[in-house]
């Protein structure tokens, strides 16, 4: 299977509500006030997704909900497993491929 | 053939659900990963979630702003899109939501409770006197996984 098609993959579970977290993720989502629904939202408005060499795992950016951006980071182990969450604005790149492609939120 | 893992049910304690720090839950089942740790599944948080909005509405505890950003949180809102269920404007929203500790006025208390009341399809049994709290904020909110999903189960 190839990396993209993975990614893939795990947007598409995680946007129909089925993964795991991991009990690290879980105690971050609810220090950063992420909740299930934030993360579906995500999974269903990624703006883009990459393989992380040094953790072995994916990474994805997109909308929590229609303002706040942050993403989840998730390995695909018997089903998607999210190993962390996290807010954070969007860089420069990420808002003109926004912009770019005139995604809706 | 790949090695056969097995799969351990642990159940533990999850304190502060929803950043509001006086929520505790307990018996939370997880299952053990020998690499990953514990894993939490995404229903077991779902019904964790829609539990601890349940005990706030059904017991009456006082709304203040962090119930709020949690409660539009787990709905998945931005501030913006519950200002508009609302009627309100959002600057409303971020001005509850900064001031975390301060309850909110009664008509926005009912406003709120009887919104995530419809969003949760909880029944309102009370009159909307009975759902004004006037009481103080407990210390401490205790709640047991098993018993709020068998009350579910049972519904």
């Amino acid at each position: 299977m190839s990396s993209s098609s993975e990614a893939k993959d795990i947007l598409r579970l995680v946007a129909s509500g089925v993964f795991k977290m991991a009990e690290h993720a879980y105690g971050r989502s609810i220090e950063r006030s992420i909740s299930r629904a934030q993360i579906i939202h995500c999974a269903r408005h990624c703006l883009h997704h990459s393989w992380q060499e040094s953790h072995g795992t994916y990474l994805f950016v997109g909308y929590l909900d229609s303002s706040s951006t942050g993403g989840f980071s998730a390995v695909l182990k018997d089903g998607v497993v999210i190993v962390t969450v996290f807010r954070r604005r969007l860089t420069k790149w990420e808002k003109r491929r926004v912009r770019g492609r005139s995604i809706k939120r | 053939m790949g090695k056969e893992t097995r799969k351990r049910t642990i159940h533990k304690t999850v304190r502060g659900v929803g950043n509001l720090d006086y929520v505790e839950m307990r018996n939370v089942p997880m299952t053990v990963d020998s690499e990953l740790g514990n894993l939490i599944d995404s229903k077991t948080i779902q019904q964790i979630e829609s539990s601890v909005a349940k005990a706030l509405i059904q017991r009456n505890l006082p709304i203040r702003g962090q119930e709020v950003m949690y409660l539009r949180s787990i709905l998945g809102l931005s501030q913006r899109d519950f200002a508009k269920e609302l009627g309100l404007s959002h600057v409303a929203i971020f001005k509850w939501e900064r001031a975390k500790k301060k309850p909110l006025d009664r008509v926005n208390e009912i406003a709120v409770k009887v919104f995530i009341s419809g969003q949760l399809s909880l029944k309102i049994t009370a009159s909307l006197e009975a759902f004004v709290c006037r009481g103080m904020h407990p210390k401490r909110l205790v709640l047991d996984y098993a018993e709020t999903s068998g009350r579910k189960a049972a519904a």
